[in-house]
């Protein structure tokens, strides 16, 4: 049987990446159970491939050009051309750059770069899960060997590439009783890809375990070059009784960049986990959030904001899975769209039978810049029990023209009348994210971001 | 120079073509204070649109000049730097932005247009809080998004913050006083009147005699069916709150159109 062209790219695509794994694997000597995961991940992805738009979980996200890429893993070592340029990349992230004083682990390439402690609480570890993996195995293997949560579909796919491939990543443990004020910072910096050399491939995982009633922030940050780059990266947090998350993900990737990247939070009683988003394109990007609220009266919160511009595409995927009763879910994401860029939004909220006085409520909002661009937005609410509270909304709409013209009625050009609107839509999920250093960053960034350029808003 | 001079203005719903403004006649002064009145959907705030550029009208015929320039050419926004400003018969919401900041953005625009120096903050802060006790505005209000949530009666007020601050030639209000309660009415009118001076024009639109009680016009103008049908001074405001406007829609055309704009069509 000869298959269509495209299909046989694709094909060999996968083909070249399990042969890749199965060689990296054998680099890497490790226990058998490490072993087996990573057989394993090489097994499953061999048979799954990668998703298609026939998934309908994948239904508005075409993976092919992704599959055609032939990504390759770093070597080992890392050169100094790509210290260098790491460097530089980090130096532009503003208030959260190389000045930046708090805790700080930071990746190039998927390789250990930097890690400054800062002034990180004693008894928290925050470490690299490479080092853990070659001292002290048996420290990870629960967490790593642990099923994936029910329902989290990536899982399937770049889950199982994520364990074919696993190798570094980050491990926090939070004890006890423990408040960690200062972010802890997590930088993954792809270098722009050098002309003679194939595009570099990233699989990260970090393991973040936080025990009884205690707290930290935790900001993950992707920064890229120009040119192609995968990035497939997964965190896997459990939250203790009481415990509380705050999570930003920045997603600062250049314009040719693949980005993956899944979070999945178990929620005991009284956890509360904040996810913030921050999606500022790439060729294809894909974000997934899991919360998984299993223990009674936990409660989470979901911001993102997610921007693509012509030749783009980002994905957000949410799932928050009710199990018990009394939680509450807060879900907020909005899409700026320009150009031919193309955003999505599929967000499940999912009521168990047992899950009674949930209260969720979810809003997606989606702003439309130009002709081209095009969102897809798909709410889904499964409820199995009558005592709960649910709403969800979405809307997507362009700016809206009695508000451009009462801008230009006081003297704006429509340029900026325009950006100042499209800022305002954005900001407002910039004001939830907890660390002043992030917000500052993010408005200057937001407003880089925008068609016309905007004076800094102070006053706001 | 005269302010403004509008002569035989016509202006369609560019969506449909429905002919609003059917000939409309006006000059206003450098200081003279000018009220329109006439019945609900006669076409005064479809004026006050098409003067300060709001998009989906045509302009189908007439010319209207601001300080001898074509007004009808520039865009909005160099309406506003040129020095018209409209205060909104419904001011519009804008989550997000921060009162202070939209206007700290709106007078450095228009004073950079005008060759004058930007405001810094300090400077900024300094005018904003004379103005705003002129209008008795909170500092509250100023924190919050542009008239998101405010009542009625603070969206207006605001309005008259941001005419004060914007510094205009022209100003055309439209019902700034219509939401307001009687203290309200005071203090807006009082802020209008602040900014009464030998240059500044106004074109005040309302439903009610009482405001120009606070603002005295100079001219009262009726407008029915998109025309002027009849002209006077104070008086007439207080013969229309009396009678009605039936006497007078069917009436003669009062108003003298400037033969030259007429004769130049
Ligand atoms: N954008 C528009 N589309 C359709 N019709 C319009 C539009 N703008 C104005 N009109 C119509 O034009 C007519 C004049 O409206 P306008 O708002 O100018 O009246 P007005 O004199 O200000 O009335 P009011 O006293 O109620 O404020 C009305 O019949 C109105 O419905
Ligand atoms: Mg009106």
């Amino acid at each position: 049987m000869t298959l269509p062209a495209r299909a046989s790219a694709i094909h060999d695509g996968v083909a070249t990446l399990v042969g890749r794994a199965n060689g990296f694997a054998a680099r890497r000597p490790s226990p058998p159970w490490l072993q087996k995961l990573r057989t394993a991940g090489v097994s499953a992805f061999e048979k799954l491939g990668f998703p298609s738009t026939n998934d309908e979980d994948w239904r508005f996200t075409n993976l092919a050009p992704l599959a055609r890429t032939a990504f390759v893993l770093s070597p080992d070592e890392v050169s100094l051309a790509e210290r260098t340029a790491a460097l530089e990349l980090e130096a532009r992230l503003g208030p959260l750059g190389l000045s930046s004083p708090g805790p700080r682990i930071v990746f190039v390439n998927g390789r250990p770069l930097r890690w400054n402690a800062g002034a990180l609480t004693s008894g928290v570890s925050f470490e690299w899960l490479k080092r853990v993996l070659a001292h002290s195995p048996e420290r990870v293997e629960r967490a790593l060997v642990a099923p994936a949560p029910e329902g989290d579909s990536s899982n399937k796919f770049f889950g199982a590439l994520g364990d074919a491939f696993l190798d570094d990543g980050v491990v926090l443990r939070v004890p006890a009783n423990t408040s960690i004020e200062e972010p802890l910072f997590i930088l993954h910096v792809a270098t722009p890809a050098w002309s003679s050399e194939a595009p570099r491939m990233v699989h990260t995982r970090n393991l973040f375990t936080f025990e009884e009633n205690s707290s930290a922030t935790v900001v993950e940050a992707y920064l890229g070059g120009s040119g192609p780059s995968l990035m497939n990266a997964r965190t896997d947090v459990t939250l203790a009784k009481g415990a509380r998350l705050n999570h930003v993900k920045l997603q600062l990737e250049g314009p040719e960049a693949f980005h993956v990247g899944q979070l999945a939070v178990d929620h005991a009683a009284g956890a509360h986990a904040a996810s913030h988003v921050f999606s500022f394109g790439g060729k294809v990007v894909r974000n997934e959030i899991a919360m998984s609220l299993r223990g009674e009266g936990a409660t989470t919160e979901l911001n993102g904001l997610f921007c693509a511009t012509s030749g783009q595409h980002v994905d957000c995927h949410t799932l928050i899975d009710h199990a018990l009763p009394r939680g509450s879910s807060v879900e907020l994401y909005k899409g700026v769209l320009d150009g031919t860029g193309r955003g999505v939004f599929d967000g499940k909220i999912l009521v168990r039978a047992g899950a009674v006085r949930t209260d969720a409520r979810q809003t997606n909002r989606n702003l439309v810049l130009s002709n081209s661009a095009l969102v897809d937005s798909k709410p889904q609410l499964e409820i199995h029990n009558n005592d709960v509270r649910c709403t969800h909304g979405s809307t997507t709409g362009r700016l809206d023209a009695d508000a451009v013209f009462y801008l230009r009625s006081r003297g704006l050009s429509p340029e900026a009348a325009r950006a100042l609107l499209t800022y305002a839509f954005g900001s407002e999920l910039i004001e939830k994210v907890p660390s002043a250093d992030v917000r500052a960053f993010l408005e200057n960034h937001l407003r880089a971001w925008l068609p016309a350029n905007l004076a800094a808003p102070e006053a706001r | 120079m005269n302010l403004l001079e509008v002569t035989n203005l016509h202006a369609a719903i560019e969506e449909d073509g429905t002919e609003i403004l059917k000939g409309i006649n006006l000059v206003i002064r450098p200081g003279e204070v000018h009220a329109i009145m006439g019945p609900n959907g006669s076409g005064k705030s479809t004026l006050a649109h098409v003067l300060s550029g709001r998009p989906g009208y045509t302009v189908t015929q007439g010319t209207a000049l601001f300080l001898g320039k074509d007004l009808l050419a520039m865009p909005a926004e160099i309406r506003a730097r040129e020095g018209v400003f409209l205060a909104f018969q419904y001011p519009v919401e804008i989550p997000g932005v921060s009162n202070t900041y939209f206007l700290r953005t709106a007078v450095n625009t228009v004073r950079k247009h005008r060759g004058q120096p930007e405001l810094d903050a300090i400077d900024f802060l300094a005018l904003l809080d004379g103005k705003a006790k002129l209008v008795e505005m909170e500092e509250a209000l100023l924190n919050r998004s542009v008239n998101e949530g405010f009542s009625g009666g603070e969206k207006k007020r605001n309005e008259v913050l941001q005419m004060a601050i914007l510094d205009p030639k022209l100003a055309i209000l439209d019902e700034t006083d219509s939401g307001l309660d009687i203290d309200a009415l005071r203090i807006a009118a009082a802020g209008v009147n602040a900014l009464r001076d030998g240059s500044r024009g106004m074109l005040v639109i309302t439903h009610y005699q009482r405001l120009l009680d606070y603002i005295i016009p100079d001219f009262v103008h009726v407008l029915s069916d998109g025309k002027i049908v009849k002209s006077g001074d104070k008086e007439l405001a207080k013969e229309l709150e009396a009678k009605g406007y039936s006497w007078i829609e069917k009436g003669p055309v009062v108003t003298a159109p400037t033969a030259a704009g007429v004769a130049s069509r």
